[in-house]
Protein backbone atom coordinates (compact mmCIF):
# COMPACT_ATOMS: atom_id res chain seq x y z
CA UNK A 1 0.00 0.00 0.00
CA UNK A 2 1.56 3.31 -1.06
CA UNK A 3 1.86 6.31 1.22
CA UNK A 4 -0.52 8.34 -0.92
CA UNK A 5 -3.14 5.60 -0.63
CA UNK A 6 -2.65 5.50 3.13
CA UNK A 7 -3.00 9.28 3.40
CA UNK A 8 -6.11 9.21 1.23
CA UNK A 9 -7.62 6.56 3.51
CA UNK A 10 -6.70 8.65 6.55
CA UNK A 11 -8.27 11.67 4.92
CA UNK A 12 -11.46 9.75 4.14
CA UNK A 13 -11.51 8.56 7.76
CA UNK A 14 -11.07 12.15 8.91
CA UNK A 15 -13.98 13.35 6.78
CA UNK A 16 -16.11 10.53 8.11
CA UNK A 17 -15.06 11.56 11.63
CA UNK A 18 -16.00 15.16 10.80
CA UNK A 19 -19.43 14.04 9.61
CA UNK A 20 -19.84 12.02 12.79
CA UNK A 21 -18.67 14.99 14.88
CA UNK A 22 -21.37 17.17 13.40
CA UNK A 23 -24.03 14.72 14.50
CA UNK A 24 -22.32 13.34 17.63
CA UNK A 25 -23.96 14.20 20.96
CA UNK A 26 -21.92 16.39 23.27
CA UNK A 27 -21.44 13.66 25.89
CA UNK A 28 -19.44 11.62 23.36
CA UNK A 29 -16.85 14.36 23.12
CA UNK A 30 -13.55 13.53 24.86
CA UNK A 31 -13.28 17.14 26.02
CA UNK A 32 -16.74 16.99 27.55
CA UNK A 33 -15.84 13.76 29.35
CA UNK A 34 -12.72 15.44 30.75
CA UNK A 35 -14.91 18.32 31.91
CA UNK A 36 -17.28 15.94 33.66
CA UNK A 37 -14.34 14.20 35.29
CA UNK A 38 -13.04 17.59 36.42
CA UNK A 39 -16.45 18.48 37.90
CA UNK A 40 -16.71 15.10 39.62
CA UNK A 41 -13.26 15.51 41.17
CA UNK A 42 -14.16 19.02 42.27
CA UNK A 43 -17.42 17.75 43.80
CA UNK A 44 -15.62 14.92 45.53
CA UNK A 45 -13.11 17.35 47.00
CA UNK A 46 -15.94 19.53 48.34
CA UNK A 47 -17.67 16.46 49.76
CA UNK A 48 -14.48 15.26 51.41
CA UNK A 49 -13.92 18.68 52.94
CA UNK A 50 -17.51 18.78 54.22
CA UNK A 51 -17.14 15.30 55.73
CA UNK A 52 -13.93 16.35 57.43
CA UNK A 53 -15.51 19.56 58.74
CA UNK A 54 -18.50 17.59 60.00
CA UNK A 55 -16.30 15.12 61.77
CA UNK A 56 -14.10 17.78 63.38
CA UNK A 57 -16.88 20.20 64.42
CA UNK A 58 -20.11 18.34 65.05
CA UNK A 59 -18.32 15.26 66.30
CA UNK A 60 -16.30 17.40 68.69
CA UNK A 61 -19.42 19.17 69.95
CA UNK A 62 -21.15 15.85 70.53
CA UNK A 63 -18.17 14.48 72.40
CA UNK A 64 -18.03 17.62 74.55
CA UNK A 65 -21.78 17.41 75.25
CA UNK A 66 -21.45 13.75 76.26
CA UNK A 67 -18.56 14.61 78.56
CA UNK A 68 -20.57 17.43 80.20
CA UNK A 69 -23.59 15.17 80.70
CA UNK A 70 -21.43 12.41 82.20
CA UNK A 71 -19.75 14.87 84.59
CA UNK A 72 -23.13 16.33 85.55
CA UNK A 73 -24.54 12.88 86.18
CA UNK A 74 -21.57 11.91 88.30
CA UNK A 75 -22.09 14.96 90.53
CA UNK A 76 -25.80 14.27 90.89
CA UNK A 77 -25.14 10.64 91.78
CA UNK A 78 -22.72 11.70 94.52
CA UNK A 79 -25.27 14.14 95.96
CA UNK A 80 -27.90 11.38 95.91
CA UNK A 81 -25.64 9.03 97.81
CA UNK A 82 -24.76 11.75 100.35
CA UNK A 83 -28.16 13.29 100.98
CA UNK A 84 -30.71 11.06 99.34
CA UNK A 85 -33.66 12.27 97.29
CA UNK A 86 -34.01 15.77 98.92
CA UNK A 87 -30.36 16.57 98.23
CA UNK A 88 -30.77 15.43 94.62
CA UNK A 89 -33.85 17.63 94.14
CA UNK A 90 -32.07 20.61 95.68
CA UNK A 91 -29.01 20.09 93.48
CA UNK A 92 -31.14 19.89 90.34
CA UNK A 93 -32.89 23.15 91.29
CA UNK A 94 -29.53 24.80 91.98
CA UNK A 95 -28.05 23.65 88.70
CA UNK A 96 -31.04 24.89 86.76
CA UNK A 97 -30.77 28.22 88.60
CA UNK A 98 -27.09 28.48 87.70
CA UNK A 99 -27.56 27.42 84.06
CA UNK A 100 -26.66 30.75 82.42
CA UNK A 101 -26.25 29.05 79.00
CA UNK A 102 -29.89 27.96 79.29
CA UNK A 103 -29.22 24.59 77.71
CA UNK A 104 -29.44 22.09 80.57
CA UNK A 105 -32.26 19.57 80.86
CA UNK A 106 -33.06 17.54 83.99
CA UNK A 107 -36.00 15.37 84.91
CA UNK A 108 -36.38 13.28 88.05
CA UNK A 109 -39.40 10.97 88.20
CA UNK A 110 -40.69 8.48 90.75
CA UNK A 111 -41.34 4.75 90.28
CA UNK A 112 -44.61 5.56 88.50
CA UNK A 113 -42.95 8.21 86.30
CA UNK A 114 -44.59 11.05 88.22
CA UNK A 115 -42.52 14.24 87.89
CA UNK A 116 -40.54 15.23 91.02
CA UNK A 117 -37.97 17.80 89.83
CA UNK A 118 -36.40 19.21 86.66
CA UNK A 119 -37.37 21.34 83.69
CA UNK A 120 -38.94 18.76 81.37
CA UNK A 121 -42.74 18.71 81.59
CA UNK A 122 -43.12 14.91 81.49
CA UNK A 123 -41.34 11.62 80.97
CA UNK A 124 -40.99 11.18 77.19
CA UNK A 125 -42.81 8.38 75.43
CA UNK A 126 -40.67 5.55 74.25
CA UNK A 127 -37.94 5.91 76.85
CA UNK A 128 -37.49 2.51 78.45
CA UNK A 129 -35.08 1.30 81.07
CA UNK A 130 -32.51 0.29 78.47
CA UNK A 131 -32.69 3.39 76.25
CA UNK A 132 -29.55 4.94 77.78
CA UNK A 133 -28.54 7.67 75.23
CA UNK A 134 -31.15 9.24 72.97
CA UNK A 135 -32.12 12.43 71.16
CA UNK A 136 -35.41 14.16 71.70
CA UNK A 137 -37.31 17.04 70.09
CA UNK A 138 -37.80 19.80 72.66
CA UNK A 139 -39.49 23.18 72.68
CA UNK A 140 -37.83 26.01 74.54
CA UNK A 141 -39.47 29.48 74.54
CA UNK A 142 -41.54 28.52 71.52
CA UNK A 143 -38.55 27.31 69.50
CA UNK A 144 -38.24 23.65 68.61
CA UNK A 145 -34.83 22.02 68.74
CA UNK A 146 -33.16 18.72 69.47
CA UNK A 147 -31.76 17.71 72.84
CA UNK A 148 -29.33 14.95 73.68
CA UNK A 149 -30.20 13.04 76.84
CA UNK A 150 -28.96 10.21 79.04
CA UNK A 151 -31.24 8.11 81.18
CA UNK A 152 -30.25 6.70 84.61
CA UNK A 153 -32.05 4.43 86.99
CA UNK A 154 -31.68 5.29 90.66
CA UNK A 155 -32.20 3.02 93.66
CA UNK A 156 -35.81 2.97 94.89
CA UNK A 157 -37.26 2.92 91.37
CA UNK A 158 -36.46 6.56 90.62
CA UNK A 159 -35.40 7.59 87.12
CA UNK A 160 -33.29 10.52 86.10
CA UNK A 161 -32.80 12.22 82.72
CA UNK A 162 -29.80 14.49 82.18
CA UNK A 163 -29.28 16.28 78.88
CA UNK A 164 -28.26 19.29 76.89
CA UNK A 165 -29.78 21.20 73.99
CA UNK A 166 -27.94 20.53 70.75
CA UNK A 167 -29.14 23.52 68.78
CA UNK A 168 -25.53 24.48 67.93
CA UNK A 169 -25.15 21.08 66.30
CA UNK A 170 -28.35 21.65 64.34
CA UNK A 171 -27.12 25.06 63.20
CA UNK A 172 -23.84 23.56 62.08
CA UNK A 173 -25.67 20.80 60.24
CA UNK A 174 -27.71 23.42 58.39
CA UNK A 175 -24.56 25.45 57.67
CA UNK A 176 -22.65 22.49 56.30
CA UNK A 177 -25.59 21.26 54.27
CA UNK A 178 -25.92 24.70 52.74
CA UNK A 179 -22.19 24.87 52.06
CA UNK A 180 -22.32 21.43 50.46
CA UNK A 181 -25.19 22.39 48.21
CA UNK A 182 -23.45 25.59 47.18
CA UNK A 183 -20.27 23.62 46.56
CA UNK A 184 -22.24 21.29 44.30
CA UNK A 185 -23.63 24.26 42.38
CA UNK A 186 -20.19 25.85 42.05
CA UNK A 187 -18.68 22.49 41.04
CA UNK A 188 -21.35 22.07 38.40
CA UNK A 189 -20.79 25.58 37.04
CA UNK A 190 -16.98 25.34 37.08
CA UNK A 191 -17.12 21.82 35.70
CA UNK A 192 -19.28 22.96 32.79
CA UNK A 193 -16.99 25.90 32.15
CA UNK A 194 -13.86 23.74 32.48
CA UNK A 195 -15.40 21.11 30.22
CA UNK A 196 -16.17 23.72 27.58
CA UNK A 197 -12.62 25.11 27.79
CA UNK A 198 -10.99 21.67 27.64
CA UNK A 199 -13.28 20.68 24.77
CA UNK A 200 -12.34 23.84 22.89
CA UNK A 201 -8.61 23.25 23.47
CA UNK A 202 -8.94 19.63 22.31
CA UNK A 203 -10.84 20.64 19.21
CA UNK A 204 -8.34 23.37 18.31
CA UNK A 205 -5.39 20.97 18.60
CA UNK A 206 -7.07 18.09 16.79
CA UNK A 207 -8.27 20.49 14.09
CA UNK A 208 -4.67 21.55 13.41
CA UNK A 209 -3.48 17.93 13.17
CA UNK A 210 -6.48 17.11 11.00
CA UNK A 211 -5.88 20.08 8.69
CA UNK A 212 -2.22 19.06 8.32
CA UNK A 213 -3.21 15.48 7.45
CA UNK A 214 -5.72 16.78 4.90
CA UNK A 215 -3.12 19.07 3.32
CA UNK A 216 -0.63 16.21 3.06
CA UNK A 217 -3.28 13.91 1.61
CA UNK A 218 -3.98 16.62 -0.96
CA UNK A 219 -0.32 16.58 -1.99
CA UNK A 220 1.23 19.35 0.09
CA UNK A 221 3.97 17.31 1.76
CA UNK A 222 5.61 20.41 3.22
CA UNK A 223 2.79 21.04 5.75
CA UNK A 224 3.56 20.37 9.44
CA UNK A 225 1.57 20.49 12.66
CA UNK A 226 1.97 23.79 14.49
CA UNK A 227 4.06 23.62 17.68
CA UNK A 228 2.91 26.19 20.24
CA UNK A 229 6.25 26.12 22.05
CA UNK A 230 4.77 25.52 25.49
CA UNK A 231 6.38 22.10 25.73
CA UNK A 232 3.11 20.47 26.78
CA UNK A 233 1.74 17.09 25.70
CA UNK A 234 0.17 18.60 22.59
CA UNK A 235 3.54 20.00 21.58
CA UNK A 236 5.11 16.58 22.13
CA UNK A 237 2.41 15.02 19.98
CA UNK A 238 2.86 17.66 17.29
CA UNK A 239 6.64 17.11 17.38
CA UNK A 240 6.19 13.34 17.08
CA UNK A 241 3.77 13.74 14.15
CA UNK A 242 6.18 16.15 12.43
CA UNK A 243 9.10 13.77 12.96
CA UNK A 244 6.99 10.98 11.51
CA UNK A 245 6.14 13.12 8.48
CA UNK A 246 9.82 14.02 8.00
CA UNK A 247 10.71 10.35 8.16
CA UNK A 248 7.99 9.46 5.66
CA UNK A 249 9.22 12.17 3.34
CA UNK A 250 12.78 10.90 3.59
CA UNK A 251 11.61 7.35 2.88
CA UNK A 252 9.61 8.57 -0.09
CA UNK A 253 12.65 10.41 -1.39
CA UNK A 254 14.71 7.25 -0.86
CA UNK A 255 12.19 5.11 -2.74
CA UNK A 256 12.13 7.66 -5.55
CA UNK A 257 15.92 7.81 -5.63
CA UNK A 258 16.27 4.01 -5.67
CA UNK A 259 13.66 3.73 -8.42
CA UNK A 260 15.53 6.30 -10.49
CA UNK A 261 18.85 4.59 -9.79
CA UNK A 262 17.50 1.18 -10.81
CA UNK A 263 16.06 2.60 -14.00
CA UNK A 264 19.31 4.42 -14.77
CA UNK A 265 21.73 1.60 -13.88
CA UNK A 266 19.81 -1.14 -15.61
CA UNK A 267 18.90 0.75 -18.72
CA UNK A 268 22.50 0.80 -20.00
CA UNK A 269 23.26 -2.95 -19.83
CA UNK A 270 19.82 -3.90 -21.09
CA UNK A 271 20.07 -1.44 -23.98
CA UNK A 272 23.56 -2.71 -24.70
CA UNK A 273 22.41 -6.33 -24.77
CA UNK A 274 19.52 -5.39 -27.03
CA UNK A 275 21.83 -3.54 -29.41
CA UNK A 276 24.26 -6.48 -29.53
CA UNK A 277 21.47 -8.93 -30.30
CA UNK A 278 19.92 -6.62 -32.87
CA UNK A 279 23.30 -6.03 -34.50
CA UNK A 280 24.00 -9.75 -34.55
CA UNK A 281 20.57 -10.50 -36.02
CA UNK A 282 21.22 -8.05 -38.85
CA UNK A 283 24.94 -8.41 -39.50
CA UNK A 284 26.05 -11.83 -38.24
CA UNK A 285 26.97 -14.04 -41.13
CA UNK A 286 28.18 -17.07 -39.25
CA UNK A 287 26.85 -19.00 -36.31
CA UNK A 288 30.10 -18.23 -34.41
CA UNK A 289 29.46 -14.48 -34.66
CA UNK A 290 25.89 -15.02 -33.52
CA UNK A 291 26.99 -17.09 -30.51
CA UNK A 292 29.62 -14.51 -29.59
CA UNK A 293 26.97 -11.74 -29.61
CA UNK A 294 24.61 -13.86 -27.52
CA UNK A 295 27.41 -14.56 -25.01
CA UNK A 296 28.20 -10.86 -24.67
CA UNK A 297 24.51 -10.03 -24.22
CA UNK A 298 24.30 -12.80 -21.61
CA UNK A 299 27.15 -11.20 -19.68
CA UNK A 300 25.30 -7.87 -19.71
CA UNK A 301 22.10 -9.51 -18.56
CA UNK A 302 23.94 -11.44 -15.83
CA UNK A 303 25.05 -8.06 -14.50
CA UNK A 304 21.41 -6.96 -14.37
CA UNK A 305 20.44 -10.16 -12.56
CA UNK A 306 23.31 -9.58 -10.16
CA UNK A 307 22.02 -6.11 -9.29
CA UNK A 308 18.55 -7.49 -8.61
CA UNK A 309 20.00 -10.28 -6.48
CA UNK A 310 21.96 -7.72 -4.45
CA UNK A 311 18.82 -5.60 -3.92
CA UNK A 312 16.84 -8.65 -2.86
CA UNK A 313 19.61 -9.75 -0.54
CA UNK A 314 19.74 -6.34 1.17
CA UNK A 315 15.95 -6.41 1.54
CA UNK A 316 16.18 -9.91 2.98
CA UNK A 317 18.84 -8.80 5.48
CA UNK A 318 16.89 -5.69 6.46
CA UNK A 319 13.77 -7.79 7.03
CA UNK A 320 15.73 -9.89 9.53
CA UNK A 321 14.97 -13.11 7.65
CA UNK A 322 18.63 -14.15 7.91
CA UNK A 323 18.56 -14.37 11.71
CA UNK A 324 17.57 -18.02 11.47
CA UNK A 325 21.03 -18.64 9.97
CA UNK A 326 22.83 -17.34 13.06
CA UNK A 327 25.43 -19.73 14.47
CA UNK A 328 28.56 -19.38 16.57
CA UNK A 329 31.57 -19.52 14.27
CA UNK A 330 35.30 -18.80 14.34
CA UNK A 331 35.49 -15.21 13.11
CA UNK A 332 39.29 -15.12 13.28
CA UNK A 333 39.53 -18.06 10.90
CA UNK A 334 37.03 -16.45 8.54
CA UNK A 335 38.98 -13.17 8.38
CA UNK A 336 42.25 -15.08 7.94
CA UNK A 337 40.72 -17.03 5.03
CA UNK A 338 39.55 -13.77 3.44
CA UNK A 339 43.02 -12.26 3.88
CA UNK A 340 44.52 -15.27 2.14
CA UNK A 341 41.87 -15.22 -0.60
CA UNK A 342 42.31 -11.52 -1.39
CA UNK A 343 46.09 -11.57 -1.23
CA UNK A 344 46.27 -12.78 -4.85
CA UNK A 345 43.98 -10.18 -6.45
CA UNK A 346 45.71 -7.51 -4.38
CA UNK A 347 49.06 -8.65 -5.67
CA UNK A 348 47.67 -8.64 -9.23
CA UNK A 349 46.69 -5.01 -8.70
CA UNK A 350 50.17 -4.20 -7.45
CA UNK A 351 49.04 -3.91 -3.85
CA UNK A 352 50.05 -5.44 -0.55
CA UNK A 353 47.44 -6.81 1.82
CA UNK A 354 48.55 -6.46 5.46
CA UNK A 355 46.46 -8.52 7.86
CA UNK A 356 46.45 -8.03 11.63
CA UNK A 357 44.13 -10.62 13.11
CA UNK A 358 43.48 -11.39 16.74
CA UNK A 359 42.98 -15.12 16.87
CA UNK A 360 40.47 -17.35 18.70
CA UNK A 361 37.55 -14.95 18.41
CA UNK A 362 34.19 -16.66 18.07
CA UNK A 363 31.11 -14.76 17.03
CA UNK A 364 27.37 -15.50 16.99
CA UNK A 365 25.91 -14.38 13.66
CA UNK A 366 25.44 -15.17 10.00
CA UNK A 367 28.82 -16.40 8.74
CA UNK A 368 28.01 -15.94 5.05
CA UNK A 369 26.78 -12.40 5.56
CA UNK A 370 29.85 -11.36 7.55
CA UNK A 371 32.02 -12.93 4.88
CA UNK A 372 30.11 -11.06 2.16
CA UNK A 373 30.38 -7.76 4.06
CA UNK A 374 34.16 -8.00 4.61
CA UNK A 375 34.61 -9.18 1.02
CA UNK A 376 32.73 -6.10 -0.21
CA UNK A 377 35.00 -3.83 1.85
CA UNK A 378 38.11 -5.58 0.51
CA UNK A 379 36.77 -5.41 -3.07
CA UNK A 380 36.28 -1.67 -2.73
CA UNK A 381 39.71 -1.17 -1.14
CA UNK A 382 41.49 -3.11 -3.88
CA UNK A 383 39.45 -1.44 -6.61
CA UNK A 384 40.23 2.12 -5.50
CA UNK A 385 43.80 1.79 -4.15
CA UNK A 386 46.64 3.07 -6.32
CA UNK A 387 49.47 0.61 -7.06
CA UNK A 388 52.40 0.21 -4.70
CA UNK A 389 50.24 0.89 -1.64
CA UNK A 390 48.95 -1.37 1.14
CA UNK A 391 45.44 -2.41 2.08
CA UNK A 392 45.14 -3.11 5.79
CA UNK A 393 42.75 -5.68 7.18
CA UNK A 394 42.45 -6.06 10.95
CA UNK A 395 40.31 -7.83 13.51
CA UNK A 396 40.48 -6.90 17.19
CA UNK A 397 38.32 -7.53 20.22
CA UNK A 398 37.82 -4.95 22.96
CA UNK A 399 35.54 -4.19 25.87
CA UNK A 400 32.93 -2.63 23.61
CA UNK A 401 32.87 -5.45 21.11
CA UNK A 402 34.95 -6.30 18.10
CA UNK A 403 36.15 -4.23 15.19
CA UNK A 404 36.87 -5.34 11.66
CA UNK A 405 38.73 -2.61 9.81
CA UNK A 406 39.63 -2.29 6.15
CA UNK A 407 41.83 0.70 5.32
CA UNK A 408 43.22 1.74 1.98
CA UNK A 409 45.26 4.59 0.48
CA UNK A 410 42.86 5.35 -2.36
CA UNK A 411 41.01 8.60 -3.09
CA UNK A 412 38.65 8.02 -0.17
CA UNK A 413 35.18 9.56 0.03
CA UNK A 414 34.67 13.31 0.32
CA UNK A 415 33.38 14.50 3.70
CA UNK A 416 30.10 15.63 2.17
CA UNK A 417 29.40 12.17 0.69
CA UNK A 418 30.33 10.09 3.75
CA UNK A 419 26.83 10.13 5.22
CA UNK A 420 25.23 9.03 1.97
CA UNK A 421 27.87 6.49 0.96
CA UNK A 422 25.91 3.59 2.43
CA UNK A 423 22.69 4.44 0.59
CA UNK A 424 21.62 2.10 -2.16
CA UNK A 425 22.98 2.99 -5.63
CA UNK A 426 24.98 5.90 -4.27
CA UNK A 427 28.17 6.40 -6.29
CA UNK A 428 30.59 9.19 -5.61
CA UNK A 429 32.09 11.30 -8.37
CA UNK A 430 35.37 9.36 -8.32
CA UNK A 431 33.57 6.00 -8.46
CA UNK A 432 31.53 6.72 -11.56
CA UNK A 433 34.33 5.65 -13.87
CA UNK A 434 34.78 2.29 -12.14
CA UNK A 435 32.52 -0.72 -12.58
CA UNK A 436 29.99 -1.34 -9.81
CA UNK A 437 26.40 -0.93 -8.86
CA UNK A 438 26.63 1.19 -5.72
CA UNK A 439 25.16 -1.57 -3.59
CA UNK A 440 28.29 -2.90 -1.86
CA UNK A 441 28.40 -0.54 1.13
CA UNK A 442 24.59 -0.65 1.41
CA UNK A 443 24.87 -4.40 1.91
CA UNK A 444 27.65 -3.98 4.51
CA UNK A 445 25.47 -1.46 6.34
CA UNK A 446 22.53 -3.89 6.28
CA UNK A 447 24.73 -6.72 7.63
CA UNK A 448 26.02 -4.47 10.44
CA UNK A 449 22.46 -3.49 11.39
CA UNK A 450 21.33 -7.12 11.26
CA UNK A 451 23.99 -8.02 13.83
CA UNK A 452 23.30 -4.97 16.02
CA UNK A 453 26.51 -3.29 14.93
CA UNK A 454 27.55 -0.23 12.95
CA UNK A 455 29.50 0.63 9.84
CA UNK A 456 31.67 3.71 10.14
CA UNK A 457 33.46 5.32 7.21
CA UNK A 458 36.30 7.71 7.97
CA UNK A 459 39.12 9.50 6.25
CA UNK A 460 42.36 7.45 6.36
CA UNK A 461 44.43 10.47 5.27
CA UNK A 462 44.64 9.54 2.49
CA UNK A 463 42.17 6.82 1.69
CA UNK A 464 39.20 5.32 3.40
CA UNK A 465 38.95 3.51 6.70
CA UNK A 466 35.84 1.33 6.93
CA UNK A 467 35.12 -0.02 10.42
CA UNK A 468 32.58 -2.74 10.99
CA UNK A 469 31.86 -2.67 14.74
CA UNK A 470 29.97 -5.65 16.07
CA UNK A 471 28.50 -5.99 19.58
CA UNK A 472 30.19 -7.87 22.39
CA UNK A 473 27.16 -10.05 23.11
CA UNK A 474 27.74 -11.96 19.88
CA UNK A 475 31.42 -12.40 20.64
CA UNK A 476 33.30 -15.11 22.45
CA UNK A 477 37.07 -14.79 22.82
CA UNK A 478 38.87 -17.93 23.80
CA UNK A 479 42.17 -16.21 24.45
CA UNK B 1 -14.60 6.40 35.85
CA UNK B 2 -16.24 3.40 37.56
CA UNK B 3 -14.37 4.24 40.76
CA UNK B 4 -16.16 7.57 41.17
CA UNK B 5 -19.59 6.25 42.27
CA UNK B 6 -17.89 3.97 44.81
CA UNK B 7 -15.82 6.83 46.23
CA UNK B 8 -18.88 9.09 46.38
CA UNK B 9 -20.87 6.42 48.20
CA UNK B 10 -17.98 5.92 50.61
CA UNK B 11 -17.83 9.62 51.38
CA UNK B 12 -21.59 9.75 51.90
CA UNK B 13 -21.30 6.88 54.34
CA UNK B 14 -18.40 8.61 56.05
CA UNK B 15 -20.67 11.62 56.61
CA UNK B 16 -23.20 9.38 58.29
CA UNK B 17 -20.52 7.61 60.32
CA UNK B 18 -18.93 10.93 61.27
CA UNK B 19 -22.11 11.82 63.12
CA UNK B 20 -21.88 10.10 66.53
CA UNK B 21 -23.90 6.95 66.33
CA UNK B 22 -24.26 6.11 70.00
CA UNK B 23 -27.56 8.02 70.38
CA UNK B 24 -30.84 7.05 68.82
CA UNK B 25 -33.47 9.55 67.79
CA UNK B 26 -36.67 9.08 69.76
CA UNK B 27 -39.23 8.75 66.96
CA UNK B 28 -41.93 7.72 69.45
CA UNK B 29 -41.84 11.26 70.81
CA UNK B 30 -43.20 13.04 67.77
CA UNK B 31 -44.49 16.05 69.73
CA UNK B 32 -41.69 18.21 71.18
CA UNK B 33 -41.31 18.02 74.94
CA UNK B 34 -41.72 21.33 76.73
CA UNK B 35 -38.95 22.90 78.76
CA UNK B 36 -40.39 24.49 81.87
CA UNK B 37 -37.51 26.79 82.81
CA UNK B 38 -38.49 29.45 80.29
CA UNK B 39 -41.85 30.29 81.77
CA UNK B 40 -43.08 33.18 83.88
CA UNK B 41 -43.78 30.70 86.67
CA UNK B 42 -40.15 29.61 86.74
CA UNK B 43 -39.07 33.26 86.65
CA UNK B 44 -41.11 33.85 89.80
CA UNK B 45 -39.75 30.69 91.40
CA UNK B 46 -36.15 31.66 90.59
CA UNK B 47 -36.74 35.21 91.79
CA UNK B 48 -37.99 33.89 95.13
CA UNK B 49 -35.04 31.49 95.31
CA UNK B 50 -32.58 34.36 94.76
CA UNK B 51 -34.37 36.55 97.31
CA UNK B 52 -34.29 33.76 99.91
CA UNK B 53 -30.56 33.17 99.54
CA UNK B 54 -29.93 36.90 99.38
CA UNK B 55 -31.75 37.38 102.66
CA UNK B 56 -29.58 34.79 104.35
CA UNK B 57 -26.33 36.10 102.93
CA UNK B 58 -24.34 38.48 105.08
CA UNK B 59 -22.30 40.13 102.40
CA UNK B 60 -24.21 40.28 99.15
CA UNK B 61 -22.13 41.15 96.08
CA UNK B 62 -23.04 44.62 94.83
CA UNK B 63 -24.27 43.40 91.42
CA UNK B 64 -26.71 40.86 92.84
CA UNK B 65 -29.52 43.24 93.88
CA UNK B 66 -29.31 45.08 90.59
CA UNK B 67 -29.33 41.87 88.49
CA UNK B 68 -32.18 40.41 90.56
CA UNK B 69 -34.23 43.60 90.21
CA UNK B 70 -33.57 43.75 86.47
CA UNK B 71 -34.56 40.11 86.12
CA UNK B 72 -37.87 40.63 87.93
CA UNK B 73 -38.63 43.75 85.92
CA UNK B 74 -37.93 42.02 82.58
CA UNK B 75 -40.07 39.02 83.53
CA UNK B 76 -42.90 41.38 84.53
CA UNK B 77 -42.65 43.00 81.11
CA UNK B 78 -42.95 39.57 79.45
CA UNK B 79 -39.28 39.28 78.51
CA UNK B 80 -38.98 35.95 80.27
CA UNK B 81 -35.69 34.57 78.95
CA UNK B 82 -33.63 37.78 79.49
CA UNK B 83 -35.19 38.10 82.92
CA UNK B 84 -34.33 34.51 83.84
CA UNK B 85 -30.82 35.00 82.52
CA UNK B 86 -30.19 37.99 84.85
CA UNK B 87 -31.65 36.14 87.79
CA UNK B 88 -29.36 33.19 87.01
CA UNK B 89 -26.35 35.51 86.93
CA UNK B 90 -27.42 36.94 90.29
CA UNK B 91 -27.80 33.41 91.64
CA UNK B 92 -24.36 32.44 90.34
CA UNK B 93 -22.76 35.47 92.02
CA UNK B 94 -24.48 34.61 95.29
CA UNK B 95 -23.70 30.90 95.32
CA UNK B 96 -20.19 30.99 93.89
CA UNK B 97 -19.06 33.01 96.94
Amino acid sequence: MSLTTTLQMLSRGRFRARRRRRTTPMFRSAGFRFGILYAALFGLSALTLAAFLWWTTVGLLDRQTDAAINADTQGLAERYHEGGLPALIETIDQRLAANIDDNAIYLLVGPHFDRIAGNLNAWPHGVTMDTNWFELPVQRAGLTGVARLHEFNLPGGFHLLVGRDSHVRSQLRRLLTGALLWSAVVALALGTLGGALVRGAFRATVADVSATAAAIAAGDLSRRVRIAGTGDEFDLLAGAVNDMLDRILRLMDGVKQVSNAIAHDLRTPIARARTRLEDAAIHATTSEELHAAIDRAQVDLDGVVGVFQAILRIAEIEAGARRSAFVTFDLSALIADLAELYAAPAEDAGLRLDASIQYDISFYGDRDMIQQAVANLLDNAIKFSPPETAVQLSLAAGDEGLRIEVADRGPGIPEADLARATERFFRGEQARSTPGSGLGLALVQAVATLHGGTLTLADNAPGLRATLALPANGMNTAS
Amino acid sequence: MRVLPVVTLGLMLSLVVAAPGNAQFLFAQSKPMEITTDTAAYCGQLSAQVARVQAHTAKVPPDVPRLAAEGRRLCDKGLIRPGIQRLRRAWTLLTVR
